[in-house]
């Protein structure tokens, strides 16, 4: 900006900044300017509303200080109009500037607009200059506490900001990942993102666990062993249930650990010397922990601790869904511009590489027309004939039948192969016939839960739904497949697992309960995990990539339609939170469990990164991240609701086994809740008596109800007067545009008759 | 690093710093990405003016479908070519500091190709060209897809969307903020 022209705008800006430097007053133009402008082009007017006219110079040429409009509403920036008269269009532009006449500043305040210049859609140059006149101006220096504050202020700034900094650079993985989004763009990242911040969680929930159960109980158990283990035997009781304990202890003591293959291959199965480590409910003993000169139930802590477990996740995942609740709400509210988003948000300026831009061009470009179709679809249903909506009516309802068979089918086939292998259990195998018999269910599981999919994939062709939804389908059908197969497994287990066992015996010998029922639940379920990784390995590395090879070394057409493959992300999420969900459903009996699902999601992490970046190519479908996330939040949250029936029920409803574990010889976990209450204070009974009874509960119910009634009508209101105040815009939009129109329409008039008087005066004069 | 650093003074540093959303440590490196678009030209003169075919080389700007429409936005002489500060200006606006105002701000300015403070029916139809890349929509399509942003953006029905109506657009939009950066 030359100095001449600040020197005219100065002289031009006076006139506003005497009469008080309001913000409206920049946007309404000076009469001269109305009639220069009408003059020269009477359609113009619309350029000089106030609404268009503070944003009409952030576009222009250089000598155009740009405003912002949510900048007007600060005093210090005045603005100032003047008219650029030299110019071809002429064009009334506004500037906005730091207003130096009113400067009472003091130096917190320019400190703050010097911050705020970084705001500005301004050159660098412009923004300097601004600074300097900002720092030359003169400021009054704060004084006593107001310094103190400021100082404060200031340093909290600068710690935060250098906090951000040394924290997005010491992130683990961040590097790697952000290098990923050059070629994959943010939906995929903010896919690692969020599973990095699984692992992180999932290692932290371990830790807890480790910390306050699993290294108390082992200092305990070798105090315990120093100490002398007479008096036990010393007693005389001859009550069943004292024997059962040194039965499973005998039995898990003659696995000692030593080092030959049977070690590993009881490593493999859980079996054998591994299930007198902490991994497993079995090795906590029914002691009491002495604790600030009181004894406390080792049971209790076990429970609290597994109980915090669960907390811990419950209290993340409600953080994380309520983020994505709002976004899920104000999608089916219709407050969701699609296509707007799709235009304005759609691409990625991440992305850095040629091949992964072709393929947002074209995965843009599919996804418009997948959008139009859709539309034009509902557009058409109305003309659809009878016949063909029948037509597609029956066969939706042949493939839902079929599906519902399949899934019946491998419910049984799960069911009978458990069964199978209980039976052979009790016949003498090899290492290897062991090992082959103890994995069946696991293999049976994982291998349904890999391609029973592909069957209802082929399936879903038939149902001409269109691509989202059968998307959606698809997965949701994945989700229902991955869930009942557990559940036929927890089932079986919990059928062996419910039988009550005579007074006489330590297990009921008629269901052929294993003697700790519990370390047998841990045991299936650390099978699945470890088979589900060996999997997940065998496909990445043995399967794709050498599709990815064949593809890549190959282009007949064969080779492109096997090799080719595409990042499907749907599929890793439910891989990601199958993992989780059977960990949050076996952890209260495998404590150490949690830990070696860390483990496993780490690997899985690299696995699916391998699987992203070498074996696919880049996505032809757009994940947009909030949505990735959303449904990440969805599913994990689905799983551990469900994960938590499990859990529950064998908590409240199944006996814990006589023979192991903190609960042996109660007839139910939770019972052990109700005795400790016994011991407590009183005024703490009578509160939870107080909680737990009809006088509390009720009033409570009732207002959440109330609560919930309430917000559902404002919201129902909001969304009304929503509704109303757009039309309302939309009328004045119509309103306004006539109003300039008849405006112009009168200058018009009013100019030709001007010219038609001044013709009629000119005429005579010549005649 | 040394030798980028000596073409700054502290003072520059500490200016470059208040005035975007970088510290002084991603400023250099700023500087350091742009110098290795024209080593020789901007070892001479740290804040050398790089034309817009030599800007395009940024890997980013490279595939963008918008790349010339950003460089022509923040060139300070308005014919795309850039100088360091306004490269510097270019990178704090996408960088992931820059809150969604100000973002929202610069991509309506890159999306209003004519310059008329209106995104209007040419400039969707430009944008959506431009994002759709190679592939083509036909006539009919292109019409309808506009007509669609127009029925839910356009709030006065005027047939463009002005700035208030783009910025609610982006206040509803998820992923503008994450999907409208680079990352250094």
């Amino acid at each position: 900006m030359s100095g001449g022209d600040r020197k005219k705008r100065a002289d031009r800006g006076e006139g506003w900044e005497e009469a008080g430097a309001e913000f409206y007053q920049e946007s309404y133009p000076g009469e001269m300017d109305l009639d220069h402008v009408l003059q020269k082009d009477p359609h113009h007017l619309a350029t000089l509303l106030p609404s268009k006219h503070t944003r009409t110079t952030t576009a222009r040429k250089k000598d155009t200080k740009a405003t912002l409009r949510r900048r007007t509403s600060t005093r210090s920036y005045c603005g100032t109009v003047r008219q650029n008269t030299t110019g071809v269009n002429n064009e009334v532009q506004v500037s906005i500037m730091p207003d130096l006449s009113e400067n009472l500043s003091n130096e917190e305040r320019t400190w703050e607009e010097i911050m705020k210049l970084k705001t500005l859609p301004v050159s660098m140059a412009e923004k300097k200059e601004m600074k300097a006149r900002l720092l030359s101006a003169e400021t009054f220096r704060l004084q006593g506490l107001d310094q103190l504050r400021w100082q404060k202020k200031k340093c909290c700034l600068r710690l935060k900001f250098y906090y951000n900094q040394i924290n997005s650079f010491f992130s683990i993985w961040e590097l790697k990942l952000r290098r990923l989004e050059k070629d994959c763009g943010t939906g995929i990242v903010s896919f690692f993102t969020f599973f990095k911040s699984l692992i992180f969680l999932n290692y932290a929930m371990s830790w807890f666990i480790i910390k306050l159960l699993v290294i108390p109980v082992y200092f305990l158990q070798k105090h315990k062993i120093e100490e002398n283990d007479i008096a036990a035997d010393n007693d005389n009781s001859t009550e069943i249930i004292d024997f059962c304990p040194i039965i499973y202890q005998n039995i898990s003591n003659s696995a000692e650990l030593n080092f030959d293959v049977g070690t590993v291959f009881s490593f493999i199965q859980g079996t054998g010397w591994i299930q007198s480590t902490p991994l497993f409910y079995g090795m906590y003993p029914a002691e009491s922990i002495p604790l600030f000169n009181t004894r406390i139930n080792l049971a209790i802590i076990y429970l609290v601790v597994l109980m915090c477990y669960h907390a811990g996740f419950f209290i993340d995942l409600a953080k994380k869904f309520k983020k994505s609740f709002k976004q899920r709400l104000l999608k089916n509210q219709g407050q969701f511009y699609l296509y707007c988003n799709l235009a304005f948000s759609s691409w990625d300026f991440s992305i850095a590489s040629k091949k992964a831009a072709l393929a947002r061009h074209k995965s843009v470009f599919s996804l418009v027309r997948e959008f139009l179709k859709i539309q034009r679809q509902k557009d058409d249903k109305q003309h659809q004939t009878t016949d063909e909506s029948c037509k597609l009516l029956v066969i939706r309802f042949t493939v839902n039948l079929i599906v519902l068979l399949i899934y019946f089918c491998s419910a049984a086939i799960v069911y009978y192969t458990i069964q199978h292998c209980t039976l052979m259990r009790d016949v003498t195998l090899n290492y290897y016939q062991t090992l082959l018999n103890e994995y069946l269910p696991a293999m049976t599981i994982v291998t349904l839960n890999h391609l029973i999919p592909l069957i209802f994939n082929y399936f879903i062709k038939f149902e001409s739904y269109n691509a989202f939804c059968t998307q959606h389908l698809s997965f949701i059908r994945a989700i229902i497949l991955r869930l009942l197969l557990v559940s036929v497994l927890f089932f079986s287990i919990f059928t062996v697992a419910s039988c009550k066992p005579n007074k006489s015996e330590c297990v009921s010998s008629s269901c052929k309960t294993p003697l700790c029922w519990e370390v047998y639940f841990g045991q299936q379920i650390y099978k699945l995990l470890i088979f589900n990784l060996v999997v997940e390995i065998l496909l990445t590395f043995f399967i794709n990539f050498p599709r990815k090879l064949l593809a890549s070394h190959m282009s007949n057409n064969f080779a492109q339609f096997i090799g080719n493959q595409t990042f499907n992300v749907r599929k890793h999420i439910l891989d990601i939170a199958y993992i989780q969900m059977i960990c949050w459903s076996t952890a209260f009996y495998a404590p150490l469990l949690p830990m070696l699902t860390t483990f496993v999601l780490f690997i899985t992490f690299f696995l699916k990164k391998f699987a992203c970046v070498v074996n696919c190519a880049p996505s032809a479908s757009l994940y947009p991240a909030s949505e990735l996330q959303s449904l990440f939040v969805f599913v994990l949250s689905s799983f551990y609701i469900f994960s938590i029936i499990p859990w529950a029920y064998s908590v409240l409803e199944i006996m814990p086994s006589k023979s192991c574990g903190p609960f042996r010889g109660q007839p139910s976990v939770w019972l052990i809740f109700s005795q400790a209450l016994h011991d407590f204070p009183s005024w703490v009974k009578m509160f939870a008596q107080f909680c737990s009874s009809s006088w509390f509960v009720m009033p409570i119910i009732v207002t959440l109800v109330l609560l919930l009634y309430y917000y559902y009508s404002v919201s129902i209101a909001n969304q009304k007067m929503v509704l109303v105040l757009k039309k309302q815009l939309i009328l004045e939009g119509h309103d306004k545009q006539f109003l300039l129109n008849r405006l112009s329409a009168f200058i018009r008039q009013h100019q030709e008759k001007h010219k038609a008087m001044a013709r009629s005066v000119d005429t005579p004069r010549i005649k | 690093m040394g030798q980028a650093q000596s073409q700054f003074s502290e003072e520059e540093l500490q200016d470059y710093e208040d005035l975007t959303y970088f510290s002084k440590r991603e400023v250099l490196k700023v500087h350091q990405k742009f110098k290795a678009l024209a080593p020789e030209k901007v070892g001479h003169n740290k804040n050398a003016k790089l034309s817009m075919s030599k800007i395009l080389q940024y890997p980013e700007l490279k595939v963008n479908p918008f790349g010339e429409r950003i460089c022509q936005v923040f060139s300070a002489s308005r014919d795309g070519d850039l100088t360091f500060e306004d490269f510097l200006d270019m990178m704090s606006v996408f960088s992931s500091y820059c809150p969604k105002p100000v973002k929202a701000e610069h991509a309506f300015r890159i999306f209003d190709f004519d310059g008329d403070d209106m995104l209007g029916l040419s400039d969707l139809r430009q944008v959506i060209d431009r994002i759709t890349g190679p592939q083509h929509l036909s006539e009919q399509e292109l019409q309808h897809f506009i007509q669609n942003i127009l029925e839910e953006a356009d709030l006065d029905d005027d047939g463009a969307l002005s700035f208030a109506e783009f910025e609610h657009i982006i206040d509803r939009a998820p992923d503008f903020a994450r999907a409208f950066s680079m990352h250094l």
